[in-house]
């Protein structure tokens, strides 16, 4: 429904201006969660990794969207259309996964046929007058 | 006393901006065409665009009739030919004929002053759309020219990423750039519903065309960006040697299918809620009577935009999805026909006792009942799962979609190409030479496409070169048909071009409509409306009644008001 | 048509004062409105759009929990955590420039622009410099995978391959740092490229579109009757940020 009177001057009141102490309130609090997202990782073992990580992705989602993009201050049709959106996402992700995740059964099969082999010990594959380099170089091996 | 005068002289652009002409000739030259922001004119051009596309995608749909005469090649001897022949048939007609018709053409020019409004939300966003389309156009005429297109309309992978030397990374690009034109468009027409309706009309005072617009763009912001990813991801499979759907390198081609299919199944009901919405408006129109159930066909249109996302999966039943999907996909199918069947319902009370013109866009508003009758019933047999194993990729299949998409959507923009013509070009068709037409395309269509329900239960399967020769009978019948619709189809546009070539003569309200776009002249002038309309009830078919003197509708004095433009709020 | 009213005449004239007005909305307010919730629907749209691949990797992850987690080791989560911070101060700049261009700030916008796009730049610079390393250790997508290429120098000379001829890996030796390595990693890395790759090139168009706004911003084009494209692009580029809030723990901090 159209809410519009002819406004014969412009008082701009739906303009909402952030002030300087949320945006760095809310900075500060996006970084402590990177923080605690990484500490996280490194320190929480099990199933609930991909959860807790998601929660916090989804707390610094919240916070840049209600505040660095003011939809907590904006008309509720914004916030229905970005929400409204999520739900479709929601459907697509969830019922494809679903679908082939019904192939996990054979493909537990496959892998107790075929484990992980690792390969033989250095010694047995040297070829006769490889050159000698200096270490390091070649190791990328990050954490 | 309210009239409304015809004018016959291109009036001058006035030096204060606000030019009085109407909007075909109010600007003259190719760069007052190309780079307007009048959404009249980009329809138009639209127009332009879709129809050349359609006879593109015609003439191979032609040569596909005329090559299946004979179970064995005769004309086509290449199977690779045949392959590229039905799949650029179907990527065109999708893609730059069905897909942008109705709102592309139709929407863009009605729908602002349906809303009392003097253009769409973004004017340049629509350029840009349009732009967007004819550049998509290029693209995939481009890959037709150089390497052409045998993957079918679906590019299932590996086929179309590893094994087809075809030009398949051009023509992804130019779908991938013409979807980009369809979200757009849907997000214009999005929040101009939202935005700029007038004082008096809320959404269940507007029109129920703009509903259906609405659903329509709905899915067009939802689905598209869905397709855009999965023709990058063909793209960047096949330049760069990506996996994520080969087999080989541990992907799923069943996720393509998955991918595909979730834009792909609610892009057809972006090609079939648009032309539900013109159907509804010429039933009324034609009828001269209020609409039959107007919330249950708005909220109908709605239902059907948001079901539509939950069904992809049937077009999976046999590709190796699981038993669980498959079922909760079936079960789901069968429920999107429920607001589908309501409308028709609707559509039929609204005629019950009706006063009924068989004028000839209510010749293609009843075609549209009765095919799109048979092409939603023969859906539910392919949404039934056992039924689906036999069925699939058989004739029955294509009889069933080109009945809902050709049947049905495009009809319903045959319809409301000649409701609209005389407010688009300000003249008159031969009414004989279009009821002519339409009767030419009915005859024409059912003969064609009916006998490959029955050649596809019997087995025959689609896209095949080749065939045994048990189905001639049904392919020679079906290719007279195509050839029937093909003439007719000739009728139709040289009736309407050669309207182009009189004086204007058409009233403001020929038909009698009760919309707002029938209180402005024939054809509208540049900004729609030169003072704030009046808003009317677009179903109150009583207001509006035959006035001799001006030889045109027009509504009563103060009757089937919402609100007087600003006058009395 | 009856007479206009002196009333809509008024308002007509009014509109035809305001320079940043179009001739089409009503007044400012709707102007406004529609141009927010425009902008809106197409962050929509990008969403759907990437949430493809997040899809795909949803599925392969479910699917092949191993594979993410040895591949996951190949990733520097030192420098994602920098990116990601870098991302997020960038949306500190970014929303202050909004607010700079709402108040009329001609200065602080145009500092907070080009902080906003110097931070944009630096996770270009990082990102980069990571692509760059994978080209060089073999960790590429789908068929271009090489297992060879990443293990030690060490053991590629035992196995006969000199790393620094920079001739091409026998196949033999490939088949045996596959096997060292218990698989290939070209799924992981494909959902990898095709991840930041599509979020890097939506952060080049973030940045195209802020040079626009500091070129206009630098005219005077900007103020505060006329700030609605610097929301919009602010807008753009929180997603983009937020985009990048899902892609880090999903790529960089999988144990």
């Amino acid at each position: 429904m159209s809410e519009h009177a002819h406004a014969e001057h412009d008082d701009r009141s739906y303009v909402h201006v952030s002030s300087p102490q949320t945006l760095i309130a809310v900075f500060l609090a996006l970084v402590a969660l990177t923080i605690l997202t990484v500490w996280v990782a490194k320190h929480e073992v099990g199933r609930f990794d991909l959860l807790v990580a998601m929660a916090i992705a989804i707390v610094k989602c919240s916070l840049v969207m209600g505040f660095f993009m003011h939809l907590k201050y904006d008309r509720a049709m914004n916030r229905l259309v970005f929400f409204g959106s999520l739900l479709f996402f929601a459907f697509f992700l969830g019922i494809t996964t679903l679908d082939l995740d019904s192939s996990k059964p054979e493909i537990e099969d496959f892998r107790i046929e075929n484990p992980m082999i690792k390969a033989p010990a250095a010694s047995d594959s040297v070829k006769p007058g490889a050159a000698k380099k200096e270490a390091g170089t070649g190791d990328h091996e990050k954490k | 006393m309210t009239t409304t005068t015809i004018t016959n002289e291109p009036i001058v652009a006035e030096p204060s901006g606000f030019p009085h002409g109407d909007y075909l000739t109010c600007d003259k030259g190719w760069k007052s065409w190309l780079f307007t922001l009048d959404h009249k004119r980009i329809g138009v051009m639209y127009m332009l665009g879709v129809l050349f596309s359609f006879f593109l995608g015609g003439m191979m749909a032609l040569l596909i009739r005329t090559e299946l005469l004979t179970p064995s090649p005769w004309m086509i001897r290449s199977g690779d030919t045949y392959n590229q022949l039905f799949t650029l048939h179907g990527a065109i007609m999708i893609f730059l004929v069905i897909i942008p018709s109705i709102p592309a053409v139709l929407g863009n020019f009605v729908l602002p002053i349906m809303l009392g409004a003097k253009d769409v939300a973004f004017p340049r966003v629509n350029l840009m759309s349009f732009h967007l389309y004819v550049i998509g156009m290029v693209i995939l005429v481009a890959a037709i020219l150089t390497g052409g297109l045998d993957t079918g309309w679906t590019f299932y992978t590996p086929y179309s990423t590893v094994v087809s030397q075809t030009s398949v990374v051009t023509a992804v690009m130019g779908a991938f750039v013409l979807g980009f034109s369809s979200i757009l468009t849907g997000l214009n027409f999005v929040v101009t519903i939202h935005k700029m309706r007038p004082e008096g009309m809320s959404f269940f005072k507007m029109p129920l065309f703009l509903w259906a617009l609405y659903a329509t763009a709905i899915i067009q912001i939802l689905a598209t960006p869905v397709l855009g990813i999965t023709l990058l991801l063909i793209a960047v499979e096949r330049t760069l040697g990506f996996g994520i759907f080969d087999p080989k390198m541990g992907g799923d081609p069943v996720l393509f299918e998955h991918f595909f299919w979730f834009y792909s199944h609610p892009a057809v009901y972006i090609m079939i809620l648009p032309a539900m919405g013109v159907v509804t408006e010429l039933i009324v129109t034609f009828s001269r009577r209020r609409i039959f159930g107007y919330s249950f066909i708005a909220y109908s249109s709605v239902l059907i935009a948001i079901f539509g996302f939950l069904v992809w999966g049937h077009h999976l039943f046999t590709s190796g999805q699981s038993p669980v999907a498959t079922a909760i996909f079936s079960a789901l199918t069968f429920s999107v026909s429920i607001p589908s069947a309501i409308k028709v319902f609707n559509w039929l009370a609204t005629m019950y006792k009706g006063s009924i013109s068989l004028k000839t866009p209510m010749l293609y508003a009843l075609s549209f009942i009765f095919l799109f009758g048979i092409g939603g019933l023969t859906g539910l047999f392919l949404g039934m799962l056992s039924v689906d194993m036999h069925l699939h990729d058989t004739y029955f299949v294509v009889a069933h979609f080109h009945y809902v998409m050709m049947g049905s959507a495009l009809v319903g923009f045959f319809g409301g190409l000649h409701y609209w013509w005389p407010k688009i070009f300000g003249r008159m068709y031969d009414e004989k030479w279009g009821r002519i037409g339409a009767i030419g395309v009915f005859v024409g269509f059912n003969t064609c496409f009916f006998p490959q329900f029955i050649a596809g239960v019997q087995g025959m399967p689609r896209r095949y070169h080749q065939y045994a020769e048990v189905f001639q009978p049904y392919m020679v019948i079906s290719t007279i048909g195509a050839y029937i619709l093909g003439i007719s189809c000739l009728i139709v546009f040289t009736n309407l071009y050669r309207s182009l070539k009189k004086p204007y003569d058409a009233p403001p309200n020929p038909w009698g409509g009760a919309t707002l776009e029938w209180t402005v002249s024939s054809p509208p002038p540049h900004h729609n409306f030169d003072e704030e309309p009046k808003i009317y009830d677009p179903y109150d078919l009583e207001a509006v009644v035959w006035d001799p003197e001006t030889k045109s509708y027009k509504h009563l004095e103060g009757q089937g008001l919402l609100s007087d433009g600003g006058e009395n709020a | 048509m009856s007479s206009t009213s002196d009333a809509t005449h008024e308002a007509h004239a009014d509109h035809a004062h305001d320079p940043y007005l179009a001739h089409h909305f009503d007044d400012a307010e709707q102007q406004y409105d529609a141009a927010k919730m425009g902008m809106w629907t197409f962050l929509v749209t990008e969403i759907l759009f990437f949430s493809g691949l997040f899809c795909a990797y949803a599925v392969y992850r479910s699917l092949y929990p191993e594979l993410f987690q040895g591949a996951g080791k190949y990733l520097d989560t030192t420098l994602g955590a920098t990116n990601t911070i870098v991302l997020l101060f960038s949306s500190l700049t970014m929303a202050w420039a909004v607010r700079c261009a709402q108040l009329g700030q001609k200065k602080g916008l145009v500092l907070t622009l080009t902080l906003t796009l110097l931070c944009a730049f630096g996770f270009l610079g990082i990102k980069y410099h990571e692509y760059a390393h994978k080209f060089h250790t073999g960790l590429l997508p789908g068929s271009h995978y090489q297992a060879a290429l990443h293990q030690s120098t060490e053991w590629l000379e035992e196995h006969g391959y000199d790393p620094h001829s920079h001739a091409p890996v026998p196949a033999a030796v490939e088949q045996a740092a596959l096997a060292k390595d218990g698989r290939s990693y070209g799924l992981f890395f494909d959902l990898y490229f095709a991840m930041t790759g599509l979020h890097g090139i939506h952060v080049l168009a973030g940045i195209v579109l802020i040079l626009f706004l500091l070129v206009r911003s630098l005219q005077g084009r900007i103020g505060a009757k006329n700030f609605t494209i610097v929301d919009n692009v602010g807008l753009y580029w929180h997603l983009v940020d937020m985009i990048w809030i899902f892609l880090f723990p999903l790529l960089y901090l999988i144990n």
